[in-house]
Protein backbone atom coordinates (compact mmCIF):
# COMPACT_ATOMS: atom_id res chain seq x y z
CA UNK A 1 0.00 0.00 0.00
CA UNK A 2 1.69 3.59 -1.37
CA UNK A 3 0.82 6.04 0.96
CA UNK A 4 3.63 8.72 0.07
CA UNK A 5 5.98 10.88 1.86
CA UNK A 6 5.83 11.65 5.46
CA UNK A 7 4.23 15.38 5.98
CA UNK A 8 4.04 15.21 9.70
CA UNK A 9 3.49 13.45 13.26
CA UNK A 10 0.48 14.10 15.05
CA UNK A 11 0.04 12.75 18.64
CA UNK A 12 -3.57 11.51 19.57
CA UNK A 13 -3.63 11.40 23.36
CA UNK A 14 -6.77 12.13 25.44
CA UNK A 15 -7.84 10.61 28.91
CA UNK A 16 -11.30 9.12 28.31
CA UNK A 17 -14.06 11.36 30.30
CA UNK A 18 -15.44 8.69 32.99
CA UNK A 19 -18.51 7.06 32.51
CA UNK A 20 -21.48 8.00 34.71
CA UNK A 21 -21.06 4.32 36.50
CA UNK A 22 -17.56 5.34 37.12
CA UNK A 23 -18.51 8.63 38.47
CA UNK A 24 -20.77 6.82 40.85
CA UNK A 25 -18.32 4.47 42.03
CA UNK A 26 -16.06 7.21 43.37
CA UNK A 27 -17.21 7.22 47.58
CA UNK A 28 -18.25 10.93 49.01
CA UNK A 29 -15.19 9.78 51.69
CA UNK A 30 -12.71 9.64 48.69
CA UNK A 31 -13.98 13.10 47.68
CA UNK A 32 -13.71 14.67 50.89
CA UNK A 33 -10.19 13.10 51.79
CA UNK A 34 -8.92 14.77 48.76
CA UNK A 35 -10.33 18.03 49.16
CA UNK A 36 -8.56 17.45 52.97
CA UNK A 37 -4.88 16.62 51.24
CA UNK A 38 -5.49 19.71 48.98
CA UNK B 1 25.79 14.45 84.35
CA UNK B 2 23.60 17.04 86.28
CA UNK B 3 24.48 14.11 88.91
CA UNK B 4 28.32 13.73 88.27
CA UNK B 5 28.83 17.62 88.23
CA UNK B 6 27.10 17.48 91.66
CA UNK B 7 29.10 14.84 93.28
CA UNK B 8 31.89 15.97 92.14
CA UNK B 9 31.32 19.71 93.41
CA UNK B 10 30.43 17.96 97.02
CA UNK B 11 33.86 15.62 96.58
CA UNK B 12 36.23 19.08 95.66
CA UNK B 13 34.09 20.72 98.67
CA UNK B 14 35.46 17.32 101.29
CA UNK B 15 39.14 18.04 99.52
CA UNK B 16 39.24 22.06 101.03
CA UNK B 17 37.84 21.08 104.02
CA UNK B 18 40.14 18.21 104.76
CA UNK B 19 43.08 18.41 102.41
CA UNK B 20 42.06 15.00 101.34
CA UNK B 21 43.05 14.06 97.27
CA UNK B 22 40.87 12.50 94.94
CA UNK B 23 41.71 8.69 94.16
CA UNK B 24 43.05 7.92 90.44
CA UNK B 25 40.23 6.28 89.54
CA UNK B 26 38.35 9.49 89.84
CA UNK B 27 40.95 11.69 88.12
CA UNK B 28 41.73 9.20 84.88
CA UNK B 29 37.30 8.68 84.82
CA UNK B 30 37.29 12.92 84.33
CA UNK B 31 39.99 13.34 81.78
CA UNK B 32 38.36 10.48 79.57
CA UNK B 33 35.09 12.58 80.24
CA UNK B 34 36.21 15.74 79.58
CA UNK B 35 38.19 14.74 76.80
CA UNK B 36 34.63 12.64 75.00
CA UNK B 37 33.19 16.07 76.02
CA UNK B 38 35.44 17.93 73.82
CA UNK B 39 34.77 15.08 70.75
CA UNK B 40 30.94 15.63 70.97
CA UNK B 41 31.57 19.67 71.00
CA UNK B 42 33.37 19.32 67.80
CA UNK B 43 31.48 16.95 65.91
CA UNK B 44 28.50 19.10 67.27
CA UNK B 45 29.51 22.01 65.50
CA UNK B 46 30.77 20.15 62.38
CA UNK B 47 26.97 18.35 62.24
CA UNK B 48 25.90 22.10 62.35
CA UNK B 49 27.68 22.95 59.56
CA UNK B 50 26.42 19.20 57.59
CA UNK B 51 22.85 20.06 58.26
CA UNK B 52 23.06 23.86 56.98
CA UNK B 53 25.29 22.66 53.96
CA UNK B 54 22.09 19.57 53.40
CA UNK B 55 19.33 22.95 53.68
CA UNK B 56 21.23 25.14 51.33
CA UNK B 57 21.97 21.74 48.60
CA UNK B 58 18.60 20.63 49.13
CA UNK B 59 17.57 24.37 48.13
CA UNK B 60 19.75 24.75 45.33
CA UNK B 61 18.09 21.16 43.48
CA UNK B 62 15.04 22.61 44.11
CA UNK B 63 14.99 25.55 42.35
CA UNK B 64 17.56 23.69 39.66
CA UNK B 65 14.90 21.07 38.68
CA UNK B 66 12.23 23.75 38.15
CA UNK B 67 14.76 25.42 35.82
CA UNK B 68 15.34 21.92 34.16
CA UNK B 69 11.97 21.48 33.82
CA UNK B 70 10.99 24.53 32.06
CA UNK B 71 14.16 24.75 30.08
CA UNK B 72 13.19 20.46 29.22
CA UNK B 73 9.42 21.41 28.51
CA UNK B 74 10.34 24.52 26.10
CA UNK B 75 12.91 22.10 24.25
CA UNK B 76 10.44 19.08 23.95
CA UNK B 77 7.90 22.19 22.21
CA UNK B 78 10.94 23.39 20.22
CA UNK B 79 11.79 19.94 18.71
CA UNK B 80 7.99 19.33 18.24
CA UNK B 81 7.55 23.05 16.38
CA UNK B 82 10.44 22.45 14.32
CA UNK B 83 9.05 18.95 13.06
CA UNK B 84 5.72 19.95 12.23
CA UNK B 85 4.71 18.31 14.91
CA UNK B 86 0.46 18.39 15.90
CA UNK B 87 -1.65 17.06 18.78
CA UNK B 88 -5.13 16.55 18.62
CA UNK B 89 -6.84 15.11 21.37
CA UNK B 90 -9.66 13.61 18.75
CA UNK B 91 -8.67 10.31 16.41
CA UNK B 92 -7.65 10.41 13.09
CA UNK B 93 -10.35 9.21 10.89
CA UNK B 94 -8.94 6.79 7.80
CA UNK B 95 -10.16 3.71 5.61
CA UNK B 96 -8.19 0.38 5.43
CA UNK B 97 -8.77 -2.82 3.62
CA UNK B 98 -8.84 -6.85 4.91
CA UNK B 99 -9.14 -9.31 3.45
CA UNK B 100 -11.63 -12.53 4.18
CA UNK B 101 -10.27 -15.95 5.11
CA UNK B 102 -12.15 -18.26 7.22
CA UNK B 103 -10.11 -17.87 10.52
CA UNK B 104 -11.13 -14.05 9.87
CA UNK B 105 -9.96 -10.78 8.83
CA UNK B 106 -6.57 -10.41 8.19
CA UNK B 107 -4.69 -7.55 7.45
CA UNK B 108 -1.10 -6.80 5.06
CA UNK B 109 0.38 -8.48 7.68
CA UNK B 110 -1.77 -10.69 10.36
CA UNK B 111 -5.31 -11.59 11.16
CA UNK B 112 -6.94 -8.62 13.31
CA UNK B 113 -9.09 -10.83 16.28
CA UNK B 114 -10.64 -7.82 17.16
CA UNK B 115 -11.51 -4.64 16.16
CA UNK B 116 -8.43 -3.02 18.46
CA UNK B 117 -4.94 -3.47 16.98
CA UNK B 118 -1.73 -1.85 18.04
CA UNK B 119 1.12 -1.92 15.76
CA UNK B 120 4.66 -3.34 16.67
CA UNK B 121 7.67 -3.05 15.11
CA UNK B 122 9.36 -7.00 14.03
CA UNK B 123 12.73 -5.15 12.92
CA UNK B 124 12.95 -3.13 15.98
CA UNK B 125 11.13 -4.62 19.13
CA UNK B 126 12.94 -2.62 21.47
CA UNK B 127 12.02 0.72 20.35
CA UNK B 128 8.66 1.75 21.50
CA UNK B 129 8.18 5.09 19.47
CA UNK B 130 6.07 2.84 16.77
CA UNK B 131 5.60 3.89 14.08
CA UNK B 132 9.37 4.98 13.21
CA UNK B 133 10.09 7.73 11.56
CA UNK B 134 13.43 7.41 11.02
CA UNK B 135 14.40 4.91 7.94
CA UNK B 136 15.96 2.78 10.56
CA UNK B 137 13.46 -0.11 10.34
CA UNK B 138 13.35 -0.20 6.64
CA UNK B 139 10.51 -1.17 4.02
CA UNK B 140 7.72 -1.66 4.85
CA UNK B 141 7.75 0.92 6.99
CA UNK B 142 6.15 -0.26 9.99
CA UNK B 143 2.67 0.73 11.70
CA UNK B 144 -0.66 0.60 11.17
CA UNK B 145 -1.63 1.76 7.64
CA UNK B 146 -5.18 3.33 6.44
CA UNK B 147 -5.89 5.77 3.68
CA UNK B 148 -7.41 9.37 3.64
CA UNK B 149 -9.81 8.25 1.45
CA UNK B 150 -12.08 5.03 0.84
CA UNK B 151 -12.15 4.99 -3.33
CA UNK B 152 -8.07 4.89 -3.78
CA UNK B 153 -8.41 1.27 -1.72
CA UNK B 154 -10.55 0.15 -4.00
CA UNK B 155 -8.26 -0.91 -6.81
CA UNK B 156 -6.49 -3.04 -4.64
CA UNK B 157 -9.31 -5.25 -3.90
CA UNK B 158 -8.14 -8.88 -5.07
CA UNK B 159 -10.76 -10.06 -7.41
CA UNK B 160 -10.86 -13.91 -5.63
CA UNK B 161 -11.80 -14.35 -2.03
CA UNK B 162 -13.89 -11.77 0.24
CA UNK B 163 -12.63 -8.40 1.39
CA UNK B 164 -13.90 -5.80 4.06
CA UNK B 165 -13.20 -1.88 4.37
CA UNK B 166 -13.73 -0.07 7.11
CA UNK B 167 -13.73 3.21 8.83
CA UNK B 168 -10.46 3.28 12.04
CA UNK B 169 -9.91 5.58 14.64
CA UNK B 170 -5.82 5.77 14.65
CA UNK B 171 -4.46 6.94 18.01
CA UNK B 172 -1.13 7.27 19.71
CA UNK B 173 1.70 8.08 17.66
CA UNK B 174 0.18 8.94 14.35
CA UNK B 175 2.70 9.64 10.99
CA UNK B 176 0.59 11.62 8.22
CA UNK B 177 1.43 10.27 4.82
CA UNK B 178 0.30 12.05 1.66
CA UNK B 179 -2.26 9.98 0.96
CA UNK B 180 -2.84 8.17 4.10
CA UNK B 181 -1.16 7.26 7.79
CA UNK B 182 0.83 4.95 9.28
CA UNK B 183 -0.90 4.75 12.97
CA UNK B 184 0.48 3.17 16.41
CA UNK B 185 -3.31 2.04 17.18
CA UNK B 186 -6.42 2.03 15.42
CA UNK B 187 -10.12 1.10 16.28
CA UNK B 188 -12.62 0.05 14.21
CA UNK B 189 -15.39 2.62 13.92
CA UNK B 190 -17.63 1.16 10.88
CA UNK B 191 -16.63 -1.78 8.33
CA UNK B 192 -18.79 -3.73 5.42
CA UNK B 193 -17.84 -6.95 4.24
CA UNK B 194 -18.58 -8.29 1.34
CA UNK B 195 -18.01 -12.31 1.22
CA UNK B 196 -19.20 -14.37 -1.40
CA UNK B 197 -22.58 -13.36 -2.79
CA UNK B 198 -23.58 -11.60 1.06
CA UNK B 199 -22.73 -7.89 2.31
CA UNK B 200 -22.27 -7.16 6.00
CA UNK B 201 -22.14 -3.70 7.36
CA UNK B 202 -21.57 -3.01 11.00
CA UNK B 203 -21.13 0.15 13.13
CA UNK B 204 -23.10 -0.76 16.24
CA UNK B 205 -19.82 -1.93 18.59
CA UNK B 206 -21.33 -4.88 19.46
CA UNK B 207 -21.53 -5.98 15.91
CA UNK B 208 -18.35 -4.47 14.57
CA UNK B 209 -16.73 -7.16 17.14
CA UNK B 210 -18.95 -9.88 16.14
CA UNK B 211 -17.78 -9.43 12.62
CA UNK B 212 -14.05 -9.65 13.62
CA UNK B 213 -14.80 -12.68 16.01
CA UNK B 214 -16.93 -14.52 13.43
CA UNK B 215 -16.42 -12.86 10.33
CA UNK B 216 -17.85 -15.71 7.28
CA UNK B 217 -20.38 -16.59 9.85
CA UNK B 218 -21.91 -13.47 10.62
CA UNK B 219 -21.99 -12.34 7.10
CA UNK B 220 -23.72 -15.31 5.81
CA UNK B 221 -26.23 -15.15 8.78
CA UNK B 222 -26.21 -11.58 9.19
CA UNK B 223 -25.63 -10.08 5.68
CA UNK B 224 -27.37 -8.61 2.34
CA UNK B 225 -27.73 -10.00 -0.93
CA UNK B 226 -24.80 -8.37 -2.53
CA UNK B 227 -27.18 -7.72 -5.95
CA UNK B 228 -29.00 -5.38 -3.68
CA UNK B 229 -25.21 -3.51 -2.72
CA UNK B 230 -23.26 -1.61 -4.58
CA UNK B 231 -19.55 -1.54 -4.10
CA UNK B 232 -19.90 2.38 -4.11
CA UNK B 233 -22.62 2.10 -1.46
CA UNK B 234 -19.92 0.76 0.73
CA UNK B 235 -17.76 3.71 0.73
CA UNK B 236 -21.33 5.76 1.23
CA UNK B 237 -22.08 3.99 4.49
CA UNK B 238 -18.37 4.93 5.83
CA UNK B 239 -18.50 8.51 4.56
CA UNK B 240 -21.51 8.68 6.65
CA UNK B 241 -20.30 6.87 9.89
CA UNK B 242 -17.33 9.07 9.72
CA UNK B 243 -19.25 12.04 9.28
CA UNK B 244 -21.80 11.21 12.70
CA UNK B 245 -18.05 10.34 14.11
CA UNK B 246 -16.65 13.77 13.66
CA UNK B 247 -19.76 16.26 14.40
CA UNK B 248 -19.89 14.09 18.35
CA UNK B 249 -16.36 14.40 18.58
CA UNK B 250 -16.88 18.50 16.85
CA UNK B 251 -15.21 20.52 20.43
CA UNK B 252 -17.89 23.06 18.75
CA UNK B 253 -20.36 20.78 19.53
CA UNK B 254 -20.14 20.77 23.40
Amino acid sequence: MDIGSVRRVIEVSRQPAPTLAELEEVEPEEVEEEAEDR
Amino acid sequence: MARVAGLRAELTRLEDRYGVQPSEGVLRLERSIRQRCAKIDTLSEHLEEIVAALLNLESERAGLLTGMELLLADEISQVRIEQNEAWSPWPVYAYRLWGVTTSGLVGMVERWPTPEFEATCQKLPLNPDVPHTDERCGEPRCGIYAAKRPDCLLSEVAPKGGWAIGLVALTGKVVEHDEGYRAQRATVEAIVIHHEDRVLAAEEPRMVGLAFSATVATTALLGRPSSEWPVERSLTTLYAAERRLQWTSDPSDA
